[in-house]
């Protein structure tokens, strides 16, 4: 075999090495990091201005203004829920370990079908049109979007200390069953949020 | 004459349970209609769930991200008239009939368009993928010309260079 004609096997497998993995790159697509964002803005669409007056003590009958946010970085199309639940002092929050919920009634949800790098923004917007007090205990009837809750089994002394946490649930694409949070390369991930508030409590 | 009678007897009777039949059927299927909303809805969420399974599927497949726009777009109009049945299900039946109705007609719709979505989009992408192997010795046999023929370029300049030395006597610069 002549020297060029080895040379040029060399350069040619060479090459079709070279290529094949590149051409092996470019077919397969990149893993990148997935996950939610969750956020809740206040009246301005600002991460200021959530209480009316900027007094985290919510008189009766005052609307509160939020908007509550979720973008999808899962890189592909998403089934998200936020669930909006109401919570004291006492209340056990979300885990974001073992991945578990809070064990608190659900006020509203809100669902969507989200694509990648879609955000998507509602308003939420609540006030509290009754107080209930039990010995020191105060219990809430609350307005979300114009659809009416009580809530018997969530009290605070005094009517402070109350949260609304905000709860990213998605629907799991194995058992088809909504999840708290999300799955991502076998591991389950979690977001949510709370705002505190006080309610005022009528003295008479 | 009294098999005559008896026939005819019969025959009112028949008549009267018929017509009997016919007056109480609708409020019996009003009722079972109303027993049965939550499963329509249940339902339409399966075939909701169903839909979007199939929309993850074509987009998986690498179909175009204009045509899975549209098709979650329309995925949000169902889950929003699911989420209306809902809500209209404690209150007028015949509205959340039709909602889920047409809820479920969108989710089947979708389920078909992205099957079709995913089967072309694999085509077409397992048609990319042979074009680019199948490149690869193409452009590995152009790489091999190119330096086979740039080295035979570079050895002829080097000899043209050698051949057009000229000697000279040191004085003569």
């Amino acid at each position: 075999m002549s020297e060029d004609l080895q040379r040029a096997l060399t350069v040619f497998v060479s090459a079709c090495l070279i290529f094949s993995m590149l051409a092996y790159i470019a077919a397969t697509p990149q893993p990148k990091e997935q996950f939610f964002q969750l956020y809740a803005l206040g009246e301005n669409r600002m991460t200021e201005d959530y209480y009316p007056n900027d007094n985290s003590t919510i008189p009766l009958d005052t609307p509160v203004k939020w908007f509550l946010g979720v973008t999808n970085f899962m890189g592909s199309v998403e089934y998200v829920i936020v669930k909006a639940k109401l919570g004291s002092q006492t209340s056990q929050p979300p885990n974001e370990t073992n991945t578990t919920p809070a064990n608190l009634p659900t006020l509203i949800e809100f669902r969507r079908i989200l694509l990648d790098n879609e955000t998507w923004e509602t308003p939420f917007t609540w006030k509290i049109v009754n107080v209930e007090t039990k010995s020191e205990t105060a219990f809430l009837t609350l307005n979300i979007n114009n659809k009416t809750i009580t809530v018997q089994d969530i009290g605070a002394n005094n009517g402070c200390n109350f949260r609304i946490i905000f709860e990213l649930w998605t629907l799991d694409e194995e058992t088809k069953n909504q999840i708290f949070g999300w799955k991502t390369q076998g591991q389950r991930r979690a977001a949510w949020l709370q705002i505190w508030f006080n309610a005022t409590i009528a003295t008479t | 004459m009294n098999a005559t009678r008896s026939a005819f007897i019969l025959l009112i009777l028949s008549t009267l349970f018929i017509s009997l039949t016919l007056v109480s059927a609708p409020p019996i299927l009003a009722t079972s209609e109303q027993s049965n909303a939550p499963e329509e809805i249940q339902n339409a969420e399966q075939q909701f769930k169903e839909a979007f399974a199939a929309v993850r599927e074509a987009e998986a497949a690498g179909a175009e991200e204009n045509q899975i726009a549209a098709l979650a777009e329309r995925l949000n109009l169902a889950l929003n008239l699911i989420e209306q049945a809902k809500r209209d299900g404690q209150g007028n039946s015949s509205n959340t009939y039709e909602t889920v109705a047409q809820a479920a007609y969108i989710c089947n719709q979708l389920q078909d368009e992205a099957h079709q979505l995913r089967d072309a989009a694999r085509k077409s992408s397992d048609y990319n993928k042979i074009l680019v192997f199948s490149a690869v010795p193409v452009a590995a046999l152009i790489v091999t010309l190119c330096v086979h023929y740039g080295l035979k370029w570079l050895r002829r300049s080097e000899v043209d260079h050698v051949m057009k030395m000229e000697i000279k006597e040191k004085g003569e610069a």
